[in-house]
């Protein structure tokens, strides 16, 4: 058989194999660059996340190895019809918006306050970073000194200004536990906030301040006519992505109260530890594994529904 | 798309794809070579907390563990180091995949859940027959047999009983220690009286649950009873007498933090709360161990004020006893080399360097108010009952805080804990359908 030109177009199956031989050389080296995080996403995010889907349906205690077996959706009805999951998955809400909203607020104030001419502007744009900076360990252990009542500086300032008579458990009392960490954590992030919300208000055009200021816009009217609408998309971006980081955050809750006290503070994240790595039942663990990401894609969905319905009401308008 | 010349492409290509190649699948191939392949020389691995760096307590035992290495060279035991926790998951995940050590360090409440696992070798073979065995205390053998098989070897051994600093009492007025429950009450009432703290408590960690099992055995109950049919249930739900007994138990700790005799903060304590308030005298007593020894020892002036007294109760002499042990999984090629070690270990020349004070043997009782306080106690321990503990301890610690944080009565605590205890065996497959 002849592999002229002529022939080449003539059989389809040559012609198709010609195709994918010029493909392939045309982008073989892309791929092979490419491969390497291809196969770390593979490896370590798509076969894990499949492996939890499966796990998620079987019974694997590792105390009961004898009872391994598929469960169908069992898992999912027990962990469903638990009554701590609802209370945990409340205790995630409160625990996300109060942080991210929070976050928010603190980050949106400084990065204001940050983009005026104020003396030590530098310095205190430099400054501001320190608590992002502090790696989560440390943090929690600096957090859990200052909050101790017996030693903490916190409650020992407080009683010496009179502003409370006995000392407070703040990570140990059942009621103040979840605020206090929402506080540290707000601590914590809100420079993130600040420094990225400061970029995008810096890179709002001078001459619409300055016409906004001529047609005699008051200084409130000239952040939320003319700046804000600059911060959506920096916005869109924190808040959507403090959402996920939040909501699944393990590290911080589990350093400062470990869940507790008693339940107070525990959320999906940390009972799927519980489950897994102390009652050793990676079946339940991963079925609540697998519900947690269901639930982050429905808060992600809102979160992204929430911007688009702003993003239609609040359009840039013209001032005057 | 800019590329790169055709010969030197193909070469990248060729060196990147045999790089990771190398790389990615080379450690998938590797096999660690058998220590003791070419010698006579056999190693046993250990895993265990004790660093060579440690605290003093810590330095005694991997001593005692050196000096076992150097006048054995034949048989020398290779530890890694690292905290309880990590050594219950790892050996927990270990076991599916067959990647046990020889021996491994192995907290009370543990036992069972290996034991249920079906990863230790039983040692009754080996120590059945051996003249030393009665070198170790009754009480502490019998916290390591499951149905009449030596699971694991003892270690170390902690009693629990009552410690006072005998100047808050003095100051208060007390001369004796009180020796029920109502007793303790109208003493922690006298030294609140003279701005004393009277007491502590552990709310959570490994020590909270030790704590209110001590309570709860001395009440008259357990918190899971051993079923005819060789399986267990908690029956404070179906036996009235039971409720009554395990809700007296929530009604002391109900009352001490009523009248102040503990606080809502110690709800948080960890065991290091309680030893170093009790040790800086900051507490007048407290539920403690032989353990506190090692804070006499240290520049603790308080410390030099401590008696040691049964805990007060209401019925019969028990306490908590604590029996720390080594367990030894199945499959270890060299069980009369690890059985000789453990032998070694338990007899009196490796206790008195690496466990003073919390020896199982009962030659080894230094001649102080430590080791003679606690040594007479031993016998009247009771262990955990034999069940896989870990999730049973995490609810033992939530009822402690409920009562304490005011969030449930105790008979509710008592019931509330009563099904958590039965839900978990059920988990563990260790609850018995018997009522």
């Amino acid at each position: 058989m002849g592999i002229g030109p002529q022939s080449l177009t003539r059989n389809p199956s040559v012609l198709r194999r010609s195709k994918v031989w010029t493909f392939i050389r045309e982008y073989y080296v892309a791929y092979v660059f490419s491969g390497p995080a291809i196969l770390f996403l593979v490896g370590l995010l798509f076969v894990p996340m499949v492996y939890v889907f499966y796990l998620s349906f079987r019974q694997v205690n590792l105390l009961l190895p004898a009872a391994h077996g598929f469960v169908g959706w069992q898992n999912y009805l027990y962990v469903l019809q638990s009554e701590p999951f609802w209370l945990y998955v409340r205790h995630d809400v409160v625990w996300t918006l109060g942080s991210v909203l929070g976050e928010y607020a603190v980050g949106m104030t400084t990065a204001v306050l940050l983009d005026q001419k104020i003396v030590g502007r530098a310095f205190f744009r430099g400054i501001i970073i320190v608590p992002w900076l502090v790696p989560i360990a440390v943090a929690s252990v600096v957090w859990t000194w200052i909050l101790d009542p017996s030693y903490g500086i916190l409650d020992y300032l407080l009683k010496q200004i009179g502003l409370m008579p006995t000392a407070v458990d703040w990570l140990g009392t059942p009621s103040l536990a979840m605020l206090s960490i929402i506080f540290i954590n707000i601590w914590r992030s809100f420079p993130l906030y600040t420094l990225m919300l400061l970029a995008s208000l810096q890179a709002v055009p001078k001459d619409e301040i300055d016409a906004a200021l001529i047609d005699g816009a008051s200084a409130f009217q000239r952040f939320w006519m003319v700046k804000f609408p600059y911060l959506k998309i920096a916005s869109i971006v924190l808040v959507g992505l403090n959402v996920m980081w939040v909501f699944n955050n393990f590290s911080f809750i589990w350093l400062l109260t470990t869940g507790g006290p008693i339940t107070a503070t525990t959320t999906p994240a940390i009972e799927i530890y519980q489950e897994a790595f102390q009652s050793f039942n990676f079946g339940d663990a991963a079925a609540l594994a697998v519900l947690m990401i269901l639930l982050l894609f429905v808060t992600f969905a809102i979160v992204r529904a929430l911007f688009a319905i702003w993003q239609k009401v609040r359009a840039p308008r013209p001032i005057g | 798309m800019a590329r790169f010349p055709r010969v030197q492409s193909k070469a990248t290509v060729l060196g990147l794809a045999a790089a990771l190649t190398l790389a990615g699948l080379g450690t998938g191939f590797m096999r660690v070579p058998a220590a003791t392949s070419a010698s006579k020389k056999v190693v046993l691995t250990l895993w265990w907390p004790n660093a060579a760096n440690g605290d003093p307590s810590e330095v005694a035992v991997y001593d005692a563990l050196q000096l076992w290495n150097k006048n054995n060279p034949n048989i020398q035991v290779q530890p890694t180091v690292m905290p309880y926790s990590q050594i219950q998951t790892k050996v927990t995940l270990a076991a599916t995949t067959h990647q046990l050590p020889d021996m491994a360090v192995t907290l009370p409440g543990l036992i069972s859940q290996y034991y249920d696992m079906h990863i230790l070798d039983n040692l009754s073979p080996y120590l059945n027959g051996w003249a030393g065995k009665s070198q170790v205390y009754n009480a502490v053998w019998r916290a390591v047999t499951i149905n009449g098989k030596i699971m694991a070897m003892p270690q170390y051994t902690d009693v629990r009983a009552l410690l006072y600093h005998t100047n808050d009492f003095a100051k208060a007025g007390i001369t004796t220690p009180p020796k029920t429950w109502a007793q303790l009450i109208a003493d922690g009432l006298k030294l609140k009286q003279k701005g004393i703290a009277p007491y502590g408590i552990t709310g959570t960690g490994v020590r909270e649950p030790q704590e209110l099992f001590a309570y709860i055995v001395e009440s008259g109950t357990n918190i899971a009873n051993r079923m005819p049919d060789g399986k267990y249930r908690n029956i404070w739900a179906t036996n009235s007498a039971a409720l009554k007994d395990a809700t007296a138990v929530f009604q002391f700790y109900a009352t001490m933090r009523k009248d102040g005799l503990i606080t809502a903060q110690q709800a948080s304590w960890h065991w290091k709360n309680l030893d170093s308030n009790f040790a800086l005298g900051n507490i007048a007593m407290a539920q403690e161990g032989p353990w506190m020894a090692t804070y006499s020892l240290k520049d603790y002036p308080q410390m030099k004020n401590v008696a040691i007294a049964p805990l007060p109760t209401d019925n019969k002499p028990v306490t908590f006893l604590e029996v720390n042990t080594m367990s030894v999984f199945k499959g270890a090629k060299h069980i009369k080399d690890i059985v000789k070690f453990l032998k070694w270990w338990v007899s009196p020349a490796a206790q008195k360097i690496a466990y003073p004070s919390e020896s199982v043997n009962v030659h080894v009782v230094p001649n102080t108010k430590w080791g003679l306080g606690f040594a007479k106690l031993i016998n009247t321990g009771r262990p955990f009952p034999n069940v896989s503990m870990s999730s049973i301890e995490q609810q033992m610690m939530y009822a402690v805080q409920y009562v304490v944080l005011n969030q449930k009565t105790p008979q509710a605590t008592a019931l509330w804990l009563s099904q958590q205890v039965n839900n978990d065996l059920q988990a563990s497959g260790e609850l018995s359908p018997q009522k």
